[in-house]
Formats: structure tokens, C-alpha cells, sequence
């Protein structure tokens, strides 16, 4: 009987040893390789494509007054009634498809000099004129907080970027901020 | 006629034949020139770009109340000018959300603030600490697809990170979508259920083993 009962535990402890080493062995290896394309910001450039967008200026104005003529750090923007003469202050490139979001935070008084401020984004070389911006334009009021637009930018297809401010009613302010322009996907 | 046409004006020593064939190859070749010139004029600049990031999701991230989520995410800068920049974080108010869907006081960044030239890559660790309060539970989006593409109507709370060149005041960013799968209580047992159900065979063996050394033993003792 204890023969028997040794044996079996014998029986049992090589089965064991045999199955937890389960080796897989395969006889033929594939090597298969694949990449996700990595997500970049969009770029701020100018028209000429030369240089980014570092700095955007608007001139002085008159209390309430509606600056449409931001100067990019090489671009001068043109928005008039006439929509064949529009030209951007920047142009917006990206290599991916985002929903874009706004962000104007106050760096100095930014609140004091400025009352609002409308951003749009229109198809290379598409003519603007005032009216269509004023009606399309997303307003941004709230300064220092990220606002989702329903404003896109498709993979590879540039847009141009337009800018106005109105100035409050305040004389003799000047103020600072930064833009920030967001991708979401 | 040809070929003497051929030796005196290219000194060449062709035969007419393979002096035609080589007028055409020597046609064929400027052809493929000024396709190849021509083909220059529409191959774009090389694209400029800011700042890449490897992950446009941080969705589902897994711990128990108490602990730290811990995830990485790497910018790499693609611009020829350097840009500084920092992480931040944001919450979509919806109406109607509850208190599970802003988890921006979890979050925070080792580092926060940085630099980048073209061609430098930098870490960046996101650590999610969960309250010991949590509840179970998805936090931070309303579903587990927020991560996906088209899904931004199900995310509330995100990471941003924004960069301008150094100097600049022209912000470029993307927002990366967070939330949290909150687990519940772990079980002190959880570790010997997972390796029994891991090793059934095995574990099934052992057990017979000691049974029958138990029942064994005992004998072998009153035998002697």
C-alpha cells in the first residue's frame, strides 16, 4: 500500500514538473512592425510660410473703437468692407485634424484696454470682408480660461487666421496678453 | 553615312543601329531630367511644425482610492526655434455633471514647465492621486470611448500643455483627454486567487500531493 501510494505521488509530482515549464516552441518567427503617426501643435506662421507668428500687436485706437489691423510679427492684417483685400495676421498649419479652442489670458491690463476680442479662421486665400467676419467670428470676452470653438482645421489644409479687437471706453490703457490657439481631437 | 557622322562629330564608334538606339536612350535620358526637374517644383517645403506629444489620450487609468495613478508622455520638439512652455490642466463644465467628472485637483506634473529645441525629447510624468473617499467608478468623462477620436462630448477633464516660441506670446497647444477607473477595495486574496487561476493543473496536483503525503506519513510513523 505505501508502494503504491509512493509511486503515485511520484507519478504526480513529474507530472507536475513536466507541465510548469509549458514551453511553446514555434518553428517559423514573422517579424511584423507598425507606427501611429505622433500629434503635433498646430503652427502659427505667416503668410509666407517663413516664420512663426511670435508676437501680434494692435494699434491704438480711440475709446470703443474696432481694431482690425493687428500687426504679426511680419504680417500686417487687412480687414475691410472690401472682401477681395483681406489678408490674415497669421496662418494656421496643422498635420492633424483638430476642433480648435481660443485662449486670451491677461499678462498686464489686458481687461483695461480691451473689451473683446473675435477670432476667425477661413480657407486660404477665401475673401473676408467686416460683415461675414462680425457674423462668424467667435467672441471671446472671458479672458484667461480655454473656450471651445466649433471653429476646425483639417489635416493639411491651412487656414488664415483674423483677429479684431474693441477697445473699451477707458483712455490712455494699454494692455498685454497671450494667444493660445488649441487643438482637440 | 551615320556612322562616320558618328565617329567624326561624337567619336563615337557605334553602328548605325546601336547608334539609334543610343540617340534615344540619350533622348529618353533628357525627357527623364526634365520630368524629374519638373516633379521638384511640386514637392512641398519641409512642413514646419511646433511641438509633438506620443499620447492624445490618458483615458481609463486604473487604481484603488488611496493610490497614485502614474502615466508618462513625451513632447519632442519639431520647431528650429526653441519654445517654453508648461502642463496644466482643465475642466469642461457641463450642465447637469456631477462631482465625478472634475478631477483636475488630482492631477499633477513632474515637471511642469519646460524647453525645447528641434530634435530634444523630454518626459514628463502626469500622476493622478485618488482620494481614499472615491467611490468605484469611472471620474474625469463620461464614458470609457472619451479617449477616442470624435468623442470629445464625453470628456470633462483634460491635461493641456502649451508652448510659444521663447519670448513669444503666441501660445500652440493640444488638449489630452484624463479620466480614472477607480477600482474597488482589493482583496488581501486577490494575488493566490489570481495564481490558482493561473495554474490550475498545477495547483489541483500540489493539493493531491499533500493529501496523500498526509495520509501517508502518519503511517510511515506508526509503522517505525
Amino acid at each position: 500500500m505505501k508502494k503504491r501510494i509512493l509511486a503515485l505521488v511520484g507519478v504526480l509530482v513529474l507530472v507536475a514538473v513536466l507541465i510548469v515549464p509549458m514551453a511553446v516552441l514555434a518553428g517559423n518567427e514573422a517579424t511584423q512592425s507598425a507606427s501611429t503617426n505622433k500629434a503635433i501643435t498646430i503652427s502659427i506662421r505667416n503668410v509666407a510660410d517663413s516664420a512663426d507668428v511670435a508676437t501680434i500687436t494692435f494699434p491704438a485706437g480711440a475709446p470703443e473703437a474696432v481694431i482690425s489691423n493687428p500687426t504679426g510679427n511680419v504680417d500686417v492684417q487687412v480687414l475691410t468692407a472690401t472682401a477681395s483685400e483681406a489678408a490674415p495676421v497669421a496662418i494656421l498649419k496643422s498635420a492633424a485634424a483638430y476642433t480648435l479652442w481660443y485662449n486670451v489670458t491677461s499678462i498686464t491690463t489686458w481687461g483695461d484696454a480691451v473689451a473683446s476680442e473675435k477670432l476667425y479662421t477661413i480657407a486660404i486665400d477665401g475673401d473676408l470682408d467686416l460683415t461675414t467676419f462680425g457674423t462668424n467670428a467667435y467672441n471671446m470676452a472671458v479672458w484667461g480660461t480655454d473656450q471651445e470653438t466649433t471653429q476646425t482645421l483639417a489635416a493639411d489644409v491651412d487656414k488664415e487666421l483674423y483677429l479684431q479687437v474693441t477697445l473699451t471706453a477707458l483712455v490712455g490703457k494699454t494692455g498685454t496678453s497671450t494667444l493660445s490657439v488649441l487643438g482637440e481631437t | 553615312m551615320l556612322k562616320r557622322y558618328c565617329i567624326k562629330i561624337r567619336g563615337c564608334h557605334c553602328e548605325p543601329k546601336a547608334w539609334q538606339s543610343h540617340i534615344r536612350n540619350r533622348q529618353h535620358i533628357k525627357l527623364l531630367v526634365v520630368a524629374l526637374l519638373l516633379g521638384l517644383l511640386f514637392i512641398p517645403a519641409s512642413a514646419v511644425w511646433a511641438t509633438s506629444v506620443d499620447r492624445l489620450a490618458l483615458c481609463n487609468l486604473e487604481g484603488y482610492p488611496g493610490e497614485a495613478v502614474e502615466a508618462q508622455i513625451t513632447l519632442e520638439g519639431t520647431d528650429a526655434e526653441e519654445r517654453s512652455g508648461y502642463w496644466y490642466t482643465h475642466y469642461k463644465e457641463v450642465e447637469g455633471d456631477d462631482d465625478r467628472m472634475d478631477i483636475t485637483s488630482w492631477i499633477t506634473f513632474e515637471p511642469e514647465e519646460y524647453s525645447i529645441r528641434e530634435g530634444e525629447t523630454k518626459v514628463f510624468t502626469v500622476k493622478a492621486k485618488i482620494p481614499g473617499d472615491a467611490g468605484p467608478g469611472l471620474w474625469g468623462a463620461t464614458s470609457e470611448e472619451a479617449g477616442e477620436a470624435g468623442h470629445s462630448d464625453e470628456r470633462r477633464t483634460y491635461i493641456i500643455f502649451k508652448d510659444a516660441i521663447t519670448g513669444g506670446n503666441v501660445y500652440s497647444g493640444l488638449l489630452i483627454p484624463v479620466s480614472v477607473k477607480v477600482l474597488g477595495k482589493p482583496n488581501p486574496l486577490a494575488p493566490v486567487i489570481n495564481f490558482v487561476k493561473a495554474n490550475m493543473i498545477v495547483t489541483a496536483l500540489i493539493v493531491v500531493i499533500i493529501i496523500l503525503l498526509a495520509v501517508l506519513l502518519p503511517r510511515r510513523r506508526r509503522a517505525s
